[in-house]
């Protein structure tokens, strides 16, 4: 690849420079002289593309969206024919932004995810954190597990996760639920006063 | 499992935040209780820089020297016990950094976005990991090498790492603050609670020394023995009659006081890196790119 002048700022020390550099080049920051390698990869070369529309003329398909335009793609789910502007390249499919749309709340939905909401970490912090607290226990423990049985099944993340926080809510909570019990049948037994005993 | 889980491949052994998949690099912020993702499709990565973490030495020293102060202050004022649990966890937590943590980063960038993540201890495997990402790179960008003719004149960064720090250094800077006067209300040590149960799920930087968030969990769990204690003195009134900070010397709250001071100098360490990036990184790695 040749070589190119490219300004960039130093990830260790913030300080904005340039330098000319070609792939896999060491370079070192001048102000705090740190090493850097710098890879540069075909993408940064690449040439931004305009998308060309080209008119219908006669007995040609046009864009299921765009009757004015001529129909260069056809959606892999749905059939419709695209223009190129319509037209989605997304997870090696061509799609149109309907089929987009309707994936996002689909099985797929993971692939176009921008977060997730970490369930088993809070039915987790809901079993335990209450706990220092004492009292509070008695009526968080029940919810605790309640949403760690509810949530069980709530995908957490879009890469591999255990459920070992989950789980681990379960047992706590668990464990709570069956101290309170035996502290309170403790405390019941004792203050149970027997019936007096008949004379004979 | 769901099927898609399966296509994504840690980019190390044990590393939960960089996940490969057959067309993208998935990198995870862990926040509290969630997560948010950046994808970075092969096909658009146009550049990586590779280099090496350099903690902050004298910061780190003061931290040190600090926590170690605490942990015999609190040692020969309060209880020898206390005093050894806190140093046995600091010498602990400190130790696991300073063996394991990464050594070697990577900052990713396309067009839309970047990524910055650790890679290892050792240099020889940060470079087997850099040489697996740049083989994916290269090879979904196979087909691009015709496309050379015309360089990219501008490409713009979202400065999202910067954006991401800014939260937590509130947080870290509140719980300080708290941290300092705490003891003094009862409402400042419910917040300090609240922020203390909340720091705990702050997302791990991997440029924040362990050392200092190490500092901070102790000067949590002081906080938390607080809290404990004046929980008790509901249950034992003749504690509730002297008043529940009298059953603290103030020789603790001196503790916890230099503690918070010390996270506080942490805080204003850390945050210079942030506004450095907000100033500068507008065109970071923007490149005015010229091939010859």
């Amino acid at each position: 690849m040749s070589a190119a002048t490219v300004s960039f700022t130093c990830p260790v020390c913030g300080f904005l420079q340039s330098s000319e550099t070609s792939q896999g080049a060491l370079a070192a920051c001048r102000r705090c002289a740190s090493d850097l390698t710098i890879e540069l990869f075909p993408a940064l070369f690449r040439a931004e593309e305009t998308v060309q529309h080209q008119a219908v003329v006669a007995d040609e398909s046009s864009c299921f969206f765009h009757s004015d335009r001529v129909a260069e793609f056809t959606c892999g789910r749905c059939g419709r024919f695209l223009c190129s502007l319509c037209h989605i390249s997304w997870a090696q499919e061509d799609l149109c932004p309907a089929c987009i749309q309707a994936a996002s709340s689909g099985p797929r939905a993971a692939q176009l995810a921008s977060s997730r909401f970490h369930y088993d970490s809070l039915a987790l912090a809901l079993s335990t954190l209450p706990v220092l607290t004492g009292i509070i226990s008695v009526i968080t423990a029940p919810f605790a597990l309640g949403f760690a049985l509810f949530t069980f099944n709530r995908e957490c993340s879009v890469a591999p996760r255990t459920k070992t926080r989950q789980v681990l809510a379960i047992l706590f909570s668990t464990a709570t639920i069956a101290a309170w019990v035996a502290f309170f049948i403790y405390a019941f037994r004792g203050r149970h006063v027997p019936p007096p005993v008949p004379l004979q | 499992m769901a099927s898609h889980t399966r296509a994504y491949r840690p980019l190390a052994t044990g590393d939960k935040r960089t996940w490969l998949a057959d067309d993208h690099l998935l990198h995870i912020k862990t926040g509290i209780f969630g997560e948010t993702y950046s994808r970075l499709y092969w096909a658009d990565i146009g550049a990586a820089i590779f280099y090496r973490i350099e903690p902050p030495g004298t910061p780190l020293l003061i931290a040190e020297i600090f926590s170690l102060a605490v942990a015999a202050l609190g040692s020969v004022l309060v209880s020898p016990l206390w005093g050894a649990l806190t140093g046995a966890l600091f010498a602990a937590v400190y130790a696991v950094w300073r063996f394991t943590r990464p050594h070697w980063a990577v900052q990713l960038f396309s067009k839309v976005s970047t990524a910055r993540f650790p890679l290892s201890w050792s240099r020889q495997r940060s470079e087997l990991l850099l040489d697996k990402l740049k083989a994916r790179i290269l090879s979904a960008q196979n087909s691009l090498g015709d496309a050379l003719e015309r360089p990219l004149l501008s490409l713009t960064r979202q400065d999202d790492q910067a954006r991401t720090k800014r939260p937590r250094l509130i947080l870290y800077g509140l719980l300080f603050a708290f941290g300092v006067v705490s003891g003094s209300t009862k409402a400042t040590v419910a917040l300090y609670c609240l922020l203390f149960l909340m720091i705990f799920f702050v997302p791990r930087d991997f440029d924040f020394p362990l050392s200092i968030r190490s500092a901070i969990v102790l000067n949590q769990l002081f906080a938390l023995v607080r809290i404990l204690a004046w929980c008790a003195s509901f249950r034992y009134r003749f504690l509730f009659a002297l008043g529940w900070q009298m059953q603290f010397s103030n020789e603790l709250k001196l503790a916890s006081a230099i503690f918070s001071l010390f996270g506080l100098l942490a805080v204003v360490v850390r945050s210079r890196e942030p506004q450095r990036d907000l100033i500068m990184g507008s065109t970071l790695l923007g490149l005015g790119s010229q091939a010859e």
